[in-house]
Order: C-alpha cells, then sequence, then structure tokens
C-alpha cells in the first residue's frame, strides 16, 4: 500500500515537474535554501490543517491537539524570522549559525509536542502519522541548512 | 533546460510522502520559477511568508475558537 502511494506521488510530480521549472542558468545555493524555506513553511501550514481536521473529526481531542496546533504557530512565528535573514541581500555566517539555531529551537519545540499525545495519530491531511510529519518538516529544515552551508562553502 | 532545482524539490517532497503532493501543488502555483535567481528568491521568500501568516491566523483563531490562550514564544536562538 505505502509502495502504491510513493510510486502515485512520483507520477503526479513528474507530470506536473514541467510546471516548476528553471529555463536556465544555475541554480545558486540561495535559491535553493530560499525554495526549501518555502517548502518548510508550506509543510508546517498543512501540518496545522491536519491537526485541526484531526480534531474535528475527532481522532485527537482538543486538549491532544492543542499542543501541535500550537507548535505549528510557534514553528511559524520563528520562522518569520529565518525568512527575514534568507531575505537579506548578504548572508554571513553569523546568519547561518544564527538560521540553525532556530531551525533547532523548532526542532525541540516540535519534539516536545508531538510527545504531548499525538504521536501516533493520523494527519487526515496526510494519511502520516504527525510523528511522521514532524520528521518531514525536520527534513525541510536539513535541507535548508544543506543549501546555506554549500552558500557558505561557496558553492 | 536547467531542472536542477526541480529535480532537489521533487527529491526533497518524495521524501516528505504524501504530505508533498499538496506541497508540490502550493509550491507549483506560488513559486513560477524563471531564469532571474533573484526574482525565484524574491517568490520563494513570499510564499514563505504568506503560509507563515496563514499559519499563525489560523493557530489563532482555532485557539479562539476553542478556548486556549494562544502560546507562542519568542525566538531566542
Amino acid at each position: 500500500m505505502r509502495k502504491s502511494k510513493t510510486v502515485l506521488l512520483a507520477a503526479i510530480l513528474l507530470v506536473t515537474a514541467a510546471c516548476i521549472h528553471k529555463q536556465t542558468g544555475t541554480v545558486t545555493p540561495k535559491e535553493k535554501a530560499a525554495t526549501f524555506n518555502a517548502v518548510f513553511a508550506e509543510t508546517n501550514n498543512t501540518i496545522e490543517q491536519g491537526a485541526e481536521a484531526a480534531v474535528r473529526s475527532g481522532l485527537l481531542t482538543p486538549e491532544q491537539g492543542a499542543p501541535v496546533i500550537a507548535f505549528t504557530g510557534q514553528a511559524a512565528t520563528v520562522h518569520l524570522q529565518i525568512t527575514a535573514i534568507l531575505a537579506q541581500s548578504t548572508i554571513t555566517t553569523k546568519d547561518i549559525a544564527s538560521i540553525q539555531a532556530l531551525l533547532d529551537q523548532i526542532k525541540k519545540s516540535g519534539d516536545q509536542a508531538i510527545a504531548s499525545g499525538a504521536i501516533g495519530i493520523k494527519n487526515p491531511k496526510t494519511q502520516n502519522t504527525f510523528a511522521k510529519d514532524f520528521d518531514s518538516l525536520y527534513a525541510a529544515a536539513d535541507a535548508i541548512l544543506s543549501a546555506l552551508q554549500q552558500l557558505q562553502a561557496g558553492g | 533546460m536547467d531542472l536542477q532545482l526541480v529535480e532537489e524539490v521533487i527529491a526533497l517532497i518524495l521524501q516528505i510522502g504524501p504530505l508533498g503532493v499538496q506541497l508540490f501543488l502550493k509550491l507549483e502555483s506560488s513559486l513560477n520559477l524563471g531564469p532571474d535567481d533573484k526574482k525565484n528568491i524574491a517568490n520563494a521568500i513570499v510564499a514563505a511568508n504568506q503560509a507563515d501568516q496563514a499559519t499563525i491566523k489560523a493557530v489563532s483563531d482555532w485557539m479562539a475558537s476553542q478556548g486556549f490562550k494562544p502560546q507562542f514564544v519568542k525566538a531566542n536562538p
């Protein structure tokens, strides 16, 4: 079942890939970081929508859903600062360290939120558990940092 | 045609799993990548800010509707 979902996902992405493309030129590390940063914000938004849906459908009580929903608000608030740094014309080593610290702060809050009871519950929006969705959010965070490390290395 | 960024986004989205389908469709409509890297960065920044603002508003509205106090924390790296 999981394999078929992955194949379906890959097929959808391949069909639509032509719509999200860069025509010419080299993709810069900052471009990658900004794109992955948008992926992070959209992932967080989708988790929030899913947590609300889980409460509406009775999969989570409001008390169980609240830590996850509050976390997404906290993550978005912190993430606005990361985006503000990425929007600067120049990103220094100190800026990258600040972004890493902010992402670590988000992960730490996420681990606390997911431990509060929603860990094994499936997000109706993604059909993944919330724990898995948080892993996805962390993967986006790691991708931002990886692109920034390329930037730092002069790539 | 340079599809390097597309490939990397797809790789990340595949890693994300089913969550990625909706994500990809949102990104497809909001990023609209072109040859100008500065414009692409600006579009991505706008998309990130819009998603974050939407999340913050949704959380605030939900918390109020449930009688919870918003529990946002200030960033302190």
